[in-house]
């Protein structure tokens, strides 16, 4: 069902004045070829109930040839916009899993505004989801490429996801790595750095929802099921004020929709975990609806006997409910649990000879997820309310004695609001949010308090974006956002302004100079050392002792599409943040104003972005180039009092060049193959320059010792220290690996299964993970530990 | 937060587990290490004697000295003591074990010690400079503030002898010691140093193995205001990973009788506190905070200790606390 209305052109000097300003700020442009003013087509797409439908993919084709082709994805809200339509005849069809196709012809005049608000049928037959997901990632990044200015959003779907090689299983994180602008430091972690940002500057989002740690084992993959997940959306830079409390990116992490799906599940097996999903639409005909639920454990302790394996498992369940509501609103629930447990704490002193005994510990963290999403059409408005509670908590303990004891807690209670609209022109999005945050760090032992840190803290704050067609070659998006932050007797308030422009160069709009410029900033920081690959987060907030991470970036880019196949992209950024925040190794311990040091921080480069997304090859290459600087003071520098000398060096994620390549092949007989090439030049690392002996004053004797050995055996040396040369002042050498996967799909009455198989680090490349000095030697040596081996591993998944 | 004590002892241990799942890689050889000059300096207000060390970073399996150099620890209020070479035996201890085997180390260093009959000059409270001059011009300068004079609290008059002095008392078999002391102004940290003789002997049929002669742990208690441990429980809490754990069980509550024990209560000042706390993790080792600024590294710091012996047994003898 079509319902439509027309408005005539309208046209005004100011527009043309402002366009004429940004020409100048973006300079160089080519005249437009065309001079014929573009149409817009704009409307929201719902069900017969009235729900929004998101994610319908929207097509206008040119009747027999003529103008270029024009594709947008709804909105959450079912809204579409396609503007700068250049006069003609056209097919518009709307494709959206689930549903009945909708084509309809439109025929459209030079500057006519054309309101199509489109209902979908649900669908008899189901369309099969892959072919549709295929093509879907591709097709967000053109609809966020013709219809918003400057933000940087990459998209990766479950189709390719799985295509990719990874550690056992497919890894929404791990996909994220071959990104352009996006660095990871070790294969061992799945934490991720984007365009000089640290890993804690990232906001994880799963259904819009933030997840604070979303890592196993320490980093080695992350929390997400694929099997659920629709796909996965990185916004690398350029975000508008909607998205705040983090300076250097946004990841959403999307769960399917299930709504309207038939009864069905999936199933995997890996060398790591099994997992299974069930998912359906809802059996009521009078509300429509989807619903799924999934769970995954890994099995290394039920396996291995207890006294030689590794008492460790993970476990994951997660969930969605989606509900159509009156007046064509639609809920949904997501929840999500997950935990990591090392639990050595029932091991019994088992002494098989004369081998020391184990220390008995517990060891477990994880996260958890609730959040309920309300969107409902209000009129022309359509607000999006969200509420939900995400947290994080590890506890390390040592059973047998007091302590030490390790306890962290980070949690978020929020709710938000936002509103939206189109007027003639312009789009406008309001809203609000209000956040609690409650950290608190415990590491006790031995009747003493090293660290006991509760903070609780509360964001409040609200934004207004704007989009607006000046013209039909022009962009703007003039955002603001405020946020007020208050924790112990500390107020903060920032006022972030930005404002991305983007203008279309050529009469087919296929490509565009954009620029985006903004503040950022963060309220809580992660701990944790990123020279450590497999650790977690300890989350600490902005307040007395710490101050928020304030961040200014500027990007500019080029942005060409060549049809639906070929695009290619580049953007050039600079980014400063104040506000960076580590620990002080030598802060006064009666102190609490010098726990931390504050320091500043650089990050520059150029990320270059070619993809071909369909075909039976698709695939694409980045080549990101990187300058990374930290500034912070030296607390390993003599001696100092008062005001410590500063150090700037290059952080440990600062690959100056990181390049991927992937290629994905979908080849006859439901045979999918994938290869990831990837090579970054070596990431910095402070090198021992010396060994010392560590003598030990023993004040029962007053003498100096080197402490004896215990045990037995030989001493492999005496306790020594390390003395370092500059930090970060050596690179390891080039990394660089090949991986590859292999997947067949067998059709059966019940459903598929689809074994595979995947090969990490192909020519077994030895990449280091850590090297280790050793000037005890005559002559001096340097070893190390290097990252994955070659490493086959083999899966099965099944649908039905 | 109380500082991060330990966490490079959790990173590197994490990094054994997950070791586990990566390769070698292929050992190659390298230039020689930077040779530096080291010095070790801890004040001890509990003794007359002090000592300066100075040695140098590792050259293969050496380690130099450094003789001839003109060492010096200035108080403020303009005492200057002029410390004299001495045998390296007088002030180092070195276990067996690392002179002998393939991996022994030829460990030499330079003793240098205060003038015998000095009396107690390391006195609580006040600040003292260090400064070295080595024979070919080098130069190593630092301060400390020695922490400020406590005592314990409870403890009975035979255990509790002025500081300097070693007192006695007598522990029944497992029975934990709850000892607190009075605030030491200025210090960072107090150790708790414990050293117990004749495990060996004790738990011999125990099946315990690899007990040594001596066992030496650390209990600490951060901040000048944590002024309270509970002996032996809580001692030993970053070292535990050391020892075999039934060993560590058969002391968490109390010791066995027959075991001969050395408590050495100790207020630490900033130098000394950075010195041992090993924050910065790096894979090929701990790193120290230097407090000793100039042509080389080390620690200049201080502590005020406070000692007592105990007797492990049962029946009558001068119990540790006051009764009461």
């Amino acid at each position: 069902m079509v319902r439509e209305s027309r408005r005539s052109p309208r046209g005004s000097s100011s527009r043309r004045v402002l366009s004429l300003l940004l020409f100048l700020v973006l300079g160089f442009l080519p005249a437009e070829a065309s001079g014929q003013q573009g149409a817009t087509v704009l409307g929201r797409v719902t069900e017969a109930s009235g729900a929004p439908v998101q994610d319908a993919l929207i097509e206008l084709v040119p009747v027999e040839g003529g103008p270029v082709r024009r594709t947008a994805l709804t909105a959450a809200d079912g809204s579409y916009r396609l503007a700068d339509v250049a006069p003609g005849a056209y097919r518009l069809q709307v494709q959206r899993i689930g549903f009945d196709p909708l084509t309809i012809e439109v025929r459209l005049s030079p500057g006519e505004v054309r309101r199509l608000d489109l209902t979908l049928t649900a669908a008899a037959v189901l369309i099969d989801s892959l072919v549709v997901e295929g093509a879907r990632g591709a097709r967000r990044e053109r609809s966020r490429f013709e219809s918003e200015a400057g933000i940087t959003a990459r998209v990766v779907t479950s189709t390719e996801m799985k295509r990719l090689p990874g550690l056992a299983e497919a890894d929404v994180l791990r996909a994220i790595e071959v990104l352009p602008g996006v660095v990871s430091t070790s294969d061992f972690s799945s934490a991720f750095n984007v365009r000089g940002g640290s890993a804690d500057q990232n906001l994880i989002l799963l259904d819009g929802f933030p997840v604070f740690n979303p890592f196993h084992l320490g980093g080695l993959f992350s929390v997400f099921n694929a099997d659920v997940l629709g796909g996965a959306e990185l916004l690398a830079g350029g975000f508008g004020a909607e998205h705040g409390g983090r300076v250097s990116s946004v990841l959403n992490v999307e769960t399917k929709d299930f709504t309207g799906t038939e009864f069905g599940g999936a199933a995997g097996v890996s060398l790591l975990a099994s997992r299974f999903s069930l998912h359906g639409g809802l059996p009521s005909s009078s509300v429509r609806g989807g619903w799924f639920v999934s769970a995954r454990r890994s099995y290394f302790d039920q396996v291995m006997p207890d006294d030689v394996g590794l008492p460790y498992h993970l476990t994951d369940l997660q969930g969605g409910l989606t509900l159509g509501v009156p007046g064509g609103g639609q809920v949904r629930l997501v929840a999500y649990t997950g935990d990591d447990v090392l639990d050595m704490s029932k091991r019994e002193s088992k002494r098989k000879d004369d081998s020391d005994a184990d220390i008995r510990i517990k060891w477990s963290w994880g996260n958890d997820v609730l959040g309920l999403r309300w969107d409902q059409p209000w009129g022309e408005w359509v607000s999006t309310a969200r509420v939900g509670v995400s947290r994080f908590t590890e506890d390390f303990g040592m059973v047998d004695f007091d302590g030490p004891n390790y306890a962290s807690r980070l949690r978020q209670t929020f709710g938000r609001i936002d509103m939206g609209r189109d007027f003639s022109g312009v789009s406008v999005r309001l809203g609000g949010e209000a956040s609690r945050f409650e950290a608190h760090n415990l590491f006790e032992g031995g009747g003493s308090t090293f660290w006991d840190e509760g903070d609780s803290g509360t964001m409040a704050s609200a934004f207004a974006q704007f989009g607006w067609r000046p013209t039909e070659s022009w962009i703007l998006e003039p955002s603001l956002r405020l946020d007020a932050w208050a924790a112990d007797d500390t107020s903060l308030v920032y006022l972030s302004p930005r404002l991305a422009a983007k203008r279309f160069v050529g009469a087919d709009r296929e490509a565009a100079v954009k620029l985006a410029v903004g503040r950022y900033t963060q309220f809580l920081h992660s701990l944790k050392d990123e020279t450590v690959p497999f650790s977690n987060d300890m989350w600490v907030l902005a307040g007395t002792n710490l101050s928020a991470v304030v961040s200014d970036q500027v990007q500019l880019g080029v942005e060409k599409y060549w049809g639906e196949r070929w695009s290619a992209s580049a953007e050039a950024y600079l980014r400063r943040f104040r506000g960076l925040v580590t620990f002080n190794a030598a802060d006064d311990i009666d102190d609490p104003d010098d726990d931390y040091l504050t320091g500043t921080g650089r990050s520059y480069g150029l990320d270059l972005l070619v993809r071909k997304s369909a075909g039976s090859w698709t695939g694409w290459t980045t080549v990101s180039f990187l300058k990374a600087e930290r500034t912070f003071a030296d607390p390993l520098a003599v001696g100092w009092d008062g005001e410590p000398p500063t150090v700037t060096y290059a952080p440990g994620f600062d690959r100056r060049v990181d390049i991927d390549l992937v290629l994905q092949f979908a080849g006859p007989r439901e045979t999918e193959l994938g290869l990831r090439w990837n090579f970054g030049t070596g990431l910095p690392y402070t090198r021992p320059i010396a060994q010392n002996i560590w003598w030990e004053y023993d004040p029962a004797t007053g003498q100096y010792k080197i402490p004896p050995p215990t045990g037995d055996e030989e001493p492999d040396a005496p306790p020594m220290f390390v003395v370092l040369g500059p930090r970060n002042g050596v690179r390891y050498p080039a990394y660089h690996r090949i991986d590859v996967s292999v997947r067949k799909t067998f059709e059966r009455k019940w459903g598929t299964y689809t074994p595979y198989l995947q090969v990490l680090n192909v020519y077994n490349r030895k990449n280091p993970l850590f090297y280790f000095y050793q000037y005890d030697k005559s002559p001096a040596t340097m070893s190390g530990l290097s990252m994955f081996p070659v490493l086959p591993t083999i899966g099965l998944e099944v649908t039905f | 937060m109380k500082g991060m004590w330990g966490w490079s002892r959790i990173a590197a241990g994490l990094l054994a587990v997950f070791g586990l799942a990566a390769c070698e890689l292929d050992e190659v050889t390298i230039p020689a290490g930077e040779d530096l000059l080291i010095v070790e300096s801890i004040l001890d207000a509990g003794k007359e004697e002090q000592f300066v060390l100075l040695h140098h970073t590792l050259n293969g399996r050496r380690v130099g000295g450094e003789e001839g150099a003109r060492v010096r620890v200035l108080r403020e209020d303009g005492l200057e003591v002029l410390f004299t070479e001495a045998p390296a035996n007088a002030c180092t201890m070195v276990d067996a074990a690392y002179s002998e085997g393939k991996d022994s180390v030829d460990v030499r260093v330079t003793c240098y010690v205060s003038p015998a009959g000095a009396g107690h000059w390391v006195v609580p409270g006040e600040r003292y400079e260090l400064r070295v001059e080595t024979v070919d011009g080098k130069r190593l300068q630092g301060w400390t503030t020695v922490p400020g004079a406590f005592e314990p609290i409870g403890l009975s008059a035979e255990a509790g002898r002025p500081m300097g002095e070693v007192g006695r008392c007598v522990l029944p078999p497992a029975t934990p010691l709850a000892l607190q002391w009075s605030v030491s102004a200025g210090a960072r940290a107090y150790m708790t140093h414990m050293r117990v003789e004749g495990l060996r002997e004790v738990l011999e049929g125990s099946g315990i193995p690899n007990i040594p002669e001596v066992l030496t742990l650390y209990g600490v208690s951060v901040t000048e205001s944590d002024t309270s441990i509970v002996v032996p429980a809580q001692v030993g809490i970053l070292e535990r990973q050391k020892y075999d754990n039934d060993l560590m069980l058969a002391i968490r509550d109390g010791f066995p009788e027959g075991v001969r024990v050395r408590i050495t209560l100790g207020a630490m000042d900033r130098n000394y506190v950075n010195a041992v706390r090993g924050d910065s993790f790096h894979p090929s080792g701990p790193v120290r905070v230097s407090s000793v600024s100039g042509d080389g590294a080390g620690v200049f710091g201080s502590l005020v200790p406070y000692a007592f012996d105990i007797e492990v047994r049962g029946g009558g003898g001068a119990g540790c606390l006051v009764e009461g």
